[in-house]
């Protein structure tokens, strides 16, 4: 049966620890998903991933059936966990707050070339030097 | 009553990453991320459009803590003059049952039709039907894991026979096996609500004598011994519980395992083979499967 598309909405979670309260509650709930179909779903996928954050892309159709797909971990998530930091500057063009190497840059784009519009690893991690800049975090 | 505050922060497309990151950091259980998007037809998806602003979603709870946590953010932000911030206060209970609307009656592919507590369903002769409020726990019949896990009772429960349900959930299995002719179920489910849930739904459904619910983790000093044990959680809970199972599944019973994905059922099978357990069926439904094991 030919299905529409009511929503697309992503949810950055812990990997393995979804549950109904916020943002997953209020996130879907408006929508009418079934909110314990998709913990369980999105637990069972992800449990080999805890302890890091692993964002899951909903589809949600106008019969409130839904599909996901689950990204790559945010950028931002690894240049901290590369940088050694816990957060990224409050005035990044003025404090620095970290640097990562340029060989950490190339492995962050690898792995998220997948969910980036970059034609190469190069373009990849032009994107990613965006993120850092943005975060405080000088490339060396 | 909970009241909690959505945070939103209208954010142009270059600064989600770094927006997102803080966010997360105010908001542990997760954050949302809605970029704009042009819906397409039937089967054709939906388009994101470039370049417009994509809003960032944090949850706090309107505590001393969130008040806190909402003023770390605005100072946060400020490095992000492009970024608006938005707050709307709402009401826990506003979300938890908002799906409840859309739960229609679920045929399981089976005799079992699944209709919720309030809705009106005119039975056909031969189906079995289950009325529930599943509430906030889980086993609606949506889900590929409970269907099969029904339609696998429909083939094993065998008339008087005794059934321990573990990760009962909404109590839907406990209630089917009662309806397809078990005599006794014991029911079990690490949380406390989840155990009320089901309590309900037995007794709504008429089976409250022959159920016992009871809250809390099964080990392997259990008391009891079934020739048939169901378990519809997760592998790891699954693969945690195999020498629990080797003690309360009965020589010659039979265990069934739900809740795992088919790329995990190798590990599900080998755990259980070294309590005893031989694999002798498998059911399979989108990417999941069910494992029915027979005991040494």
């Amino acid at each position: 049966m030919a299905k529409k598309v009511r929503a697309v909405v992503t949810l950055q979670l812990p990997a393995g620890k979804a549950n109904p309260a916020p943002p997953v509650g209020p996130a879907l709930g408006q929508h009418g998903v079934n909110i314990m179909e998709f913990c369980k779903d999105y637990n069972a996928r992800t449990q080999n991933m805890v302890g890091q954050i692993i964002p899951a892309q909903l589809t949600i159709f106008e019969d409130r059936s839904f599909t996901f797909v689950l990204k790559t971990p945010p950028a931002a998530d690894m240049l901290r966990k590369a940088a050694g930091i816990d957060k990224g500057s409050a005035s990044p063009r003025l404090t620095k707050v970290g640097k990562v190497k340029a060989s950490d840059l190339k492995k962050i784009a690898e792995t998220k070339m997948p969910d980036l519009n970059a034609n190469s690893v190069e373009e990849a991690m032009k994107i990613i030097e965006g993120t850092a800049r943005s975060m405080g975090i000088e490339v060396v | 009553m909970t009241l909690w505050f959505e945070i939103t922060a209208k954010t142009p497309p270059a600064d989600v990453e770094a927006v997102s990151d803080l966010m997360r950091a105010v908001s542990p259980g997760g954050i949302t991320v809605e970029e704009p998007v042009d819906i397409l037809g039937p089967e054709k998806g939906f388009r994101v459009r470039g370049g417009e602003p994509v809003l960032v979603r944090a949850y706090l709870p309107s505590s001393e803590l969130g008040a806190v946590l909402t003023d770390d953010l605005r100072r946060s932000m400020q490095a992000f003059p492009s970024v608006e911030l938005i707050a709307r206060p709402f009401y826990e209970e506003d979300w938890a049952v908002s799906w409840r609307e859309f739960f229609g009656v679920v045929d399981t592919g089976g005799r079992v039709v699944i209709v919720p507590t309030w809705m009106e369903h005119e039975v056909s002769p031969g189906q079995l039907p289950i009325r529930l409020d599943p509430g906030q726990a889980f086993g609606t019949g949506h889900h590929e894991t409970t269907r099969l896990c029904l339609s696998a009772l429909e083939d094993l429960v065998t008339p008087g026979v005794e059934m321990l349900d573990v990760g009962t959930g909404s109590g839907v299995l406990a209630i089917a096996a009662l309806k397809l002719g078990a005599a006794r179920v014991e029911a079990i489910d690490i949380d406390p609500i989840a155990a009320e849930i089901a309590r309900a739904n037995c007794d709504q459904n008429g089976v409250g004598e022959e159920v016992r619910v009871s809250a809390g983790t099964l080990t392997p000093e259990h008391a009891g011994r079934y020739r048939l044990v169901v378990a519809n959680i997760s592998t790891d809970a699954n693969i945690g519980l195999a020498r629990a199972f080797g003690t309360v599944v009965a020589p010659g019973g039979v265990l069934v395992l739900s809740g795992i994905l088919a790329v995990d059922a190798r590990r599900v099978a080998a755990a259980m083979a070294a309590e005893g357990f031989r694999l002798t069926a498998m059911r399979h439904e989108r990417d999941w499967c069910l494992l029915e094991m027979r005991h040494a």
